[in-house]
């Protein structure tokens, strides 16, 4: 009898891999996407599309089949955008002139060159705009993103960040404010005669 | 209401996410002043900018360290699958044994106590016993 039971879960767990790997290839090319104009281009990029694929297929049993994946998915990489921002933010600052106690030494500056690979998603992101979203509260540029970039509507943007129509409302009325007073600046020759009023 | 109250309905008016009656407020509003006008304006070309920009390609080899890294993951959660199903099993049937003997125990104790008084009675309602109790038997033979 446990035999057979074991037979069983390990088919139907075999059904529910097959399955996650066919979502995941068809998604994964967009979850990137979505990942780097919310964390910026590189490793966070990929450690972030990495980390919220691996939360998915943990959790895809509480995935209802009806929805779509995607939504699913970005829900889950908010989520973990959200956190990783905070975590960042929780850091302690060190001094760089200071030695470590521990150690004696001092820290390492990684170089502030932006590496080839950086430079080009920079560049066919739109440096500007990319660097205006990394400027952006997280959850505004969010709310934004899959507004403008994913073409959501407001209700299913507030599934995805399981809050309410009005909150995503004001969330994307702000963020698009962000965006205009940051590319502004960046580039006023450029911008001034779209955006200023 | 005032421009201000219309201009925070610019975006989600943009976005075709006014109700009915908002919408006509909105519309009468945006006929009037040339103010929100220009901030209506200004949303579309901010949405435009984002709604244009390229798509972000995955660097090389992206997509093997992606299903390497999960994959991986699974067969972790699926080594400790047989520990913790035997684990399960063994609890079971400890708490069966442990049940089945509580409950033979239950039963012969209730047994014994029935014996007794019945001694008792017999004893007590029986004057020519003389305290003599006949040996009882519930065995049948």
């Amino acid at each position: 009898m446990i035999g057979s039971l074991f037979k069983e879960k390990g088919a139907t767990q075999a059904q529910r891999k097959e399955l996650f790997e066919g979502l995941m290839r068809d998604s994964y090319r967009q979850a990137y996407n979505f990942a780097v104009r919310l964390s910026g281009p590189g490793q966070e990029a990929e450690d972030l599309v990495q980390e919220s694929f691996l939360r998915a297929f943990r959790f895809f049993h509480r995935y209802d089949e009806s929805l779509p994946f995607l939504n699913w998915l970005y829900r889950i990489m908010s989520n973990a955008h959200i956190d990783s921002v905070r975590r960042k933010n929780r850091l302690r600052v060190t001094s760089l002139d200071q030695p470590l106690q521990s150690t004696g030494t001092t820290l390492d500056v990684a170089d502030t060159q932006p590496s080839i690979e950086r430079q080009m998603v920079d560049d066919s992101m739109g440096e500007y705009v990319q660097h205006a979203l990394t400027t952006m509260t997280p959850e505004f540029r969010t709310a934004v993103l899959l507004a403008d970039v994913e073409g959501m509507a407001y209700e299913e943007i507030a599934e995805v960040m399981n809050t309410s129509v009005g909150t995503v409302r004001s969330r994307i009325h702000r963020g698009r404010r962000q965006l205009r007073k940051s590319l502004m600046e960046q580039n006023p020759a450029h911008y001034r005669g779209l955006y200023e009023l | 209401m005032n421009c201000n109250h219309f201009q925070n309905l610019v975006s989600a008016y943009l976005d075709g996410e006014l109700g009915g009656n908002e919408m006509r407020a909105m519309r009468s509003h945006l006929n009037l002043c040339p103010d929100c006008c220009a901030e209506l304006e200004i949303a579309r070309a901010v949405k435009a900018t984002m709604s244009h920009a390229p798509l972000a390609e995955p660097p090389a080899g992206f997509e093997d360290r992606l299903f390497a890294h999960v994959l991986k993951s699974e067969k972790r959660t699926h080594r400790f699958l047989p520990i913790t199903m035997i684990g399960v099993v063994a609890v079971v049937a400890f708490t069966i044994t442990m049940a089945t003997v509580r409950v033979q125990r239950a039963q012969t104790t209730t047994a014994g106590v029935d014996v007794s008084r019945d001694e008792a009675y017999i004893e007590a309602s029986d004057p020519f016993s003389n305290g003599l109790v006949v040996n009882t038997s519930y065995d049948r033979h």
